[in-house]
């Protein structure tokens, strides 16, 4: 620790002096998600005191009226409400670069405004670029923060980072084109790929219940459990967004990121410290040993398909084929069923079943790890017909918390069984209203701590088993998607892919 | 024993079941109540009034940490006549509404001694009424502790020993008994204070300061710490606050102690002049500004200021006077320092803190030295 008095505070790390760059600084992330969380880490006094915040986009807009946009956003969707007085002193340390993506004229003139902030407010020549564009614009950006020296930090500084919103391609050939642009401005230790999925409270606390309690890992393996369910289910349809959709698809939207972190985290052996490097490596792990889909024979482990019209939330809503923007002949899906291996020692023969979509009943995110059934059933007269497996369900949102299933007898003199479930909820044990994904995420780019964010060969090995499943889908032919009602939890042949197992979605 | 001596004792079992047949009926088909306990939590009151106060904070306190609280107070002697000892117990509970809409119950049991009955029986009903398998903390409310002789029995059983020196009418003598618990080999209690606790935030705030390359240089050149603190001066000049951001600064940046003079010299034996300034406002709880002068090896000062934008207000705002430069004011907002929020720090802090021990210990030895060689206080 550089600094003695940070030693026994509550957040000991100190955000060394900086400026946060954010391209795309005119865009929804930006107003939701970005400046929010920004002003929300330093009201909890964990950004520098010598910091500044550059938008750089395409508008020309004079900085007052920047400002004005990021107040706006701020009072909008801050957890906390804005305080006139803290607000007026950021003021200041906000400043907005007009200039198109590719300009190199435009680079020129960030750089001399940085080299100014730098000498006027003591931010130390350190940079932390945020790439809140669309995925297109990321080469460009790069290639040209890499022309003009501005991977470098500046006079007197230690880092220039760069954090990479997802997606990180679209398969593995554009992943890695991405990835090689990326990798020749800027090394690996200093390139932060986003999923904000690892900014939740409760993906982190995965690794805390996995090896900080000593009595579920031992059951952790082909051993003792049957099987493993992850949901990313969502109750909300398109939204408008049926162009971006229409080339994207849950598979690319959900699974290739979302799903197999929690697939990873859920999977991965111990690391052997928590060092960012330790647990990624652990993590890639799990995705290289990931049985490859017989693409032969992809409809076997796979279910793909689109919401019809139906209701939700009391509503009637449209197919996904009559929303705007989507081909009336679309075969984009949106719901997607996996059943996939991990070929290791731990979880040889295990199935993992992943499921996500839009227009399900509810929204919500959830590992079950349902565990093999007794060797013997000892309970006779009936009462075994109740006896249910026990199964530990991790839910990620809402309601965040765990629990336990397993069978307990009812009173009486009889012996009927029926399962009880033991339940901890962070709300009811943990009052405190947790950070934003995206406070906990940025704050540690500014800390230069990389172990929540995705590695090159992460996102490599992710899509390397995504193509093999479109390449799969592709063969089988393009046939269209099977529907299901919007506001129901699939379509029958996503209940047929379990029941051929002898086993079942979770009624969730 | 003499039937007027009698001691009416509570019985365990009833107000175990008192509780159970509350949780049994506050839950209904359409309103399933949670019933949490991560923690034992026994509170020691100072009086009637006090108990009101406590309640309160438990009632607040329950919202982050839900558990069981024991609560100890003392009757006011009869007017006429002896007062026979014995303990009365009260059942209550404290509901909120958690996030995901579910209603989350904490239970309170309150045990009103009476006569002598405090030191003998309390310590042996609050053991059988103790949730098992979760830690257990004493929140000692009274202004003396080390000579009151309910203090050992009921620390006996508590993994955490938490204090309010700032409440204290000697706050410097609770750190100096504090300090000498800590050092006890036979103390196993960790010891706690609200007064540190509600440092957190400045000492935040001063860490902050001191982040960028030319102020971290500038630590092992600090020539004067200026406190400002509000509220009346104590007996002895000083309040905890400021005794324990001394204590900080002084552990944490390797200082030492002339005790004949009660002055602090940094590593190089350079003097670091402490300067305790009255602040406008009321609350001695709260500092009001910490000014610390640093030089550099070629003489040149520097001045870190942490202040309130006004006395009493929870807004901080840093700035750094310097020749040469002229770095923007920071603000930072600082939450509200009542006794609930601070109680939750301290119970979601590990058991034994090294740095609070070590500031404890400095702050503890400045005043006792300081006390001998008089202040330097304006």
């Amino acid at each position: 620790m550089r600094n003695p008095l940070r030693a026994g505070l509550t957040d000991g790390r100190a955000v060394e002096p900086g400026i946060v760059v954010i391209f795309g600084a005119s865009g929804d992330l930006t107003q939701r998600k970005l400046v929010p969380a920004l002003y929300n880490l330093g009201l909890d006094r964990l950004m520098s005191g010598s910091g500044a915040m550059v938008g750089v986009a395409r508008r020309d807009i004079p900085q007052e009226a920047f400002a004005e946009q990021l107040r706006e956003g701020i009072e909008k969707h801050s957890r906390r409400p804005l305080d006139p007085e803290v607000w007026q002193e950021a003021i200041p340390r906000i400043s907005y670069v007009p200039t198109t993506f590719d300009d190199l004229d435009g680079y020129r003139r960030l750089g001399e405004h940085l080299d100014d902030i730098d000498r006027r407010l003591g931010t130390e020549g350190n940079r932390l670029y945020y790439l809140a564009t669309p995925p297109s614009a990321f080469p460009v950006i790069i290639d040209r923060l890499g022309k003009s020296g501005l991977n470098r930090p500046g006079k007197g500084g230690r880092w220039a980072r760069v954090v990479v919103e997802k997606p990180v391609g679209h398969d593995l050939e554009s992943a890695r084109e991405l990835n090689e642009v990326v990798n020749r401005v800027f090394e690996e230790k200093d390139v932060f790929r986003i999923d904000h999925y690892l900014g939740k409270e409760t993906v982190q606390n995965l690794l805390v219940f996995r090896f900080a309690n000593a009595i579920f890992e031992p059951l952790w393996n082909h051993k003792y459990v049957d099987h493993v369910q992850i949901t990313v289910a969502e109750s909300i349809g398109v939204e408008g967004r049926g162009g971006y959709y229409e080339e994207s698809g849950t598979t690319r939207d959900m699974v290739q990121n979302h799903i197999f972190q929690l697939l990873c985290l859920t999977a991965m052996e111990p690391p052997f410290s928590l060092a960012a490097d330790a647990i990624r490596d652990e993590k890639v792990k799990v995705l290289h040993a990931l049985r490859p889909v017989d693409t032969t024979r992809v409809d076997e482990a796979t279910v793909r398909a689109q919401y019809g019209p139906g209701v939700t939330g009391g509503k009637p809503v449209p197919g996904y084929k009559e929303e705007p923007g989507v081909a009336p002949d679309s075969t984009t899906e949106t719901y997607v069923a996996l059943r996939l291996f991990i070929d290791n020692w731990r979880w040889a023969g295990v199935p993992f079943y992943l499921r996500s979509g839009k227009r399900l009943p509810k929204r919500v995110t959830e590992i079950a790890l349902q565990f093999r059934d007794v060797p013997h059933r000892l309970f006779h007269g009936g009462s075994d017909d109740r006896l249910v497996a026990n199964t530990l369900a991790m839910r990620i949102q809402p309601d965040e918390g765990i629990t336990l299933k397993f069978d307990s007898k009812v009173p009486g003199p009889n012996p009927k069984i029926q399962p009880v479930t033991m339940e901890f909820r962070y709300g009811t044990s943990f009052g405190q209203q947790p950070p934003e994904a995206y406070e906990r995420l940025l704050l540690d780019a500014l800390l230069g701590d990389a172990t929540l964010f995705i590695r090159r060969d992460e996102v490599e090995a992710s899509w390397r088993y995504i193509d093999r499943l479109f390449e799969g889908w592709s063969a089988a032919g393009g046939e269209p998607l099977p529907g299901f009602a919007a506001g129901t939890w699939g379509p029958s042949e996503a209940d047929a892919l379990l029941d051929r197992d002898g086993r079942a979605w979770r009624r969730l | 024993m003499q039937p007027e001596e009698q001691i009416r004792l509570p019985d365990v079992a009833d107000i175990d079941k008192q509780l159970t047949r509350f949780w049994r009926e506050a839950s209904t088909d359409d309103r399933a109540v949670v019933r949490a306990c991560t923690h034992n939590l026994i509170v020691v009151c100072e009086d009637d009034d006090d108990l009101a106060d406590a309640t309160h904070s438990i009632a607040l306190l329950s919202e982050q940490h839900p558990g069981r609280a024991l609560v100890v107070s003392t009757v006011d002697p009869e007017p006429e006549g002896e007062t026979s000892p014995g303990l009365d117990a009260f059942v209550s509970t404290h509901c909120h509404r958690a996030a995901e809409g579910r209603l989350v119950c904490s239970e309170q049991v309150t045990l009103k001694a009476r006569g002598d009955a405090s030191a003998v029986l309390v310590p042996e009903t609050v053991l059988q009424l103790l949730e098992g398998d979760c830690p257990v903390y004493t929140w000692w409310r009274r202004s003396r502790f080390a000579a009151d002789p309910l203090w050992a029995r009921i620390a006996k059983v508590a993994g955490r020993c938490i204090v309010n020196s700032s409440t204290a009418d000697d706050p410097l003598q609770v750190l100096e008994d504090l300090a000498a618990l800590a050092t006890h080999d036979a103390w196993h209690c960790a010891p706690g204070d609200l007064a540190w606790v509600r440092l957190e935030a400045w000492r935040q705030v001063i860490a902050q300061e001191f982040d960028p390359e030319f102020a971290l240089a500038l630590l092992d050149g600090i020539t004067e710490v200026a406190i400002e603190v509000g509220g009346p001066a104590t007996k002895r000049g000083t309040t905890a606050a400021a005794a324990y951001l001394v204590g900080w600064l002084a552990s944490r940046l390797g200082w030492s102690l002339d005790d004949a003079r009660g002055v602090w010299r940094r590593p190089d034996g350079g003097e670091v002049v402490i300067r305790l300034e009255a602040a406008a406002v009321a609350n001695a709880r709260l500092v009001n500004a910490v000014k610390i002068t640093a030089s550099s090896t070629s003489g040149r000062e520097t001045l870190f200021v942490a202040e309130r934008t006004a006395p009493g207000e929870d807004v901080i705002r840093l700035r750094v006077e310097a020749e040469g430069t002229c770095p923007l004011p920071y603000t930072v907002k600082i939450e509200r320092q009542e006794d609930a929020p601070l109680l939750s720090g301290e119970l979601a802090r590990g058991s034994r803190d090294p740095v609070f021990l070590a500031s404890l210990d400095a702050a503890a030895r400045w005043a006792t030295a300081r006390e001998g060689s008089g202040g330097d206080e304006k």
